[in-house]
């Protein structure tokens, strides 16, 4: 089963519904991208905005060859690399090899905003959750968030029953919710809702 | 909430999740807010574990698709949609329509003839009881016994009978009215030809024998003209 691949095809005929889904899925991680190059939260929302925006409009084009967000990320990479280019926003001479070395770069160095504090914090207290989770629900997590293993590949792993690592992963989702909604959303839930 | 959305949405985030289900989910986000809330939590909650969360509050979603729902539609018209066609492949599906209409009624004398020419081969098999019974109609004419037949082509049989009381054998053969005339003058060279009628049908008989004089067959084709 390929759930992205499904709604890819359902976006494909036009479900704008389905193209949401994965806009909520990858929007976090493509700003997060975005910003690693361009260094500047506001304009790294504008270019993974945009490149949603292209995404949608040219997606008879994506052929599923890489995952979605592979091809997401060229997209916003190229719009950044463009804006860079035309906007001159820095002193720096525009060089494709220094743009490529930045997107090599594994941690935000510069420009902490609070809101990025804010990220570490709470990345720091999402670690600390998923260590205080009983044994087999953190195992079997950790197996699917860090390995990237697939539930098959878990229940192998684990010996035990598909159902078992699907119940397993939705605890410890379940566990991660309340922990991250004690944290402060209230400013998200009030504009989804 | 129900706990089957929320495991569903679980399986989701993995790509554990069928086809049918991913479509139900979508639509389900869309008209559940808390349920979209939810998905955006768990998503933030994956994103925050692999360090690549800027912004808990971030949500780009409304503005996105905002924009994309303001699209001109040239923008959005690639989308696999029945006709997927620009104006040169409709222009050119309309000529083929009209050629196939063409031929098509070009064709239908011809389909005629072929229909019709089904049904005459069909015809001694779909009468052969009818046929039968004109044949034991047509001996009863002369006190003839059916003693065997057989449907010689789709217009005409041949029957033998036997004459009460003795073995003298009576060949009969009958051709329909729409045989034409070459046919069945062409298959017959000896004996009595009579024409008659089988209620509103014209018949054409020819009576042979191996055994009777003529004139006994002339007997006999009278009988024929006296049922007329």
């Amino acid at each position: 089963m390929n759930s992205e691949k499904s709604l890819i095809n359902l976006v494909k005929k036009g479900d704008k519904k389905a193209y949401n889904v994965l806009v909520l899925q990858y929007q976090d991680r493509l700003v997060y991208s975005v910003f690693k190059f361009l260094k500047d939260f506001e304009l790294s929302q504008d270019i993974a905005q945009e490149a949603f925006v292209k995404a949608f409009k040219n997606i008879d084009k994506f052929r599923g060859d890489s995952s979605f967000y592979t091809w997401i990320y060229r997209i916003a990479i190229n719009t950044a690399k463009n804006s860079l280019s035309s906007k001159a926003r820095s002193s720096e001479v525009y060089d494709d090899d220094l743009m490529d070395l930045k997107l090599s770069e594994s941690a935000v160095t510069v420009d902490n905003p609070e809101n990025i504090l804010e990220a570490d914090q709470l990345r720091t207290l999402m670690m600390d959750a998923i260590q205080n989770l009983p044994d087999d629900i953190r195992t079997t997590l950790s197996l699917r968030e860090f390995d990237g293993l697939s539930y098959e590949e878990i229940a192998n792993v684990q010996n035990c029953p598909i159902g078992t690592v699907r119940s397993r992963i939705h605890k410890g989702r379940e566990i991660l919710d309340k922990t991250f909604s004690k944290y402060n959303l209230s400013n998200l839930e009030t504009n989804l809702l | 909430m129900s706990e089957l959305f929320e495991h569903k949405l679980s399986l989701l985030m993995d790509g554990e999740i069928t086809p049918f289900e991913t479509k139900r989910l979508a639509d389900e986000m869309h008209s559940n807010a808390n349920f979209k809330s939810l998905w955006l939590r768990m998503n933030k909650h994956r994103a925050a574990m692999h360090g690549e969360l800027l912004d808990p509050n971030l949500d780009l979603s409304q503005n996105i698709m905002s924009q994309i729902n303001n699209l001109p539609s040239s923008e959005t018209n690639n989308f696999i949609k029945w006709p997927n066609l620009n104006l040169f492949s409709l222009n050119y599906l309309k000529v083929c329509c009209y050629l196939i209409g063409f031929f098509f009624i070009l064709s239908l004398p011809l389909l005629n003839i072929s229909s019709s020419s089904n049904q005459i081969s069909s015809t001694p098999k779909n009468f052969l009881p009818l046929n039968e019974s004109l044949l034991v109609d047509l001996g009863s004419n002369f006190n003839g016994s059916l003693k065997d037949y057989r449907i010689t082509s789709a217009s005409s049989m041949e029957a033998n009978y036997l004459m009460p009381g003795n073995d003298e054998l009576v060949k009969l053969k009958v051709f329909f009215d729409n045989i034409p005339e070459k046919d069945w003058l062409g298959t017959i060279n000896q004996g009595v030809t009579v024409h008659t009628r089988s209620g509103s049908r014209p018949l054409i008989l020819n009576l042979t024998s191996d055994n009777l004089p003529n004139q006994k067959l002339i007997i006999i084709s009278n009988s024929f003209h006296n049922k007329k």
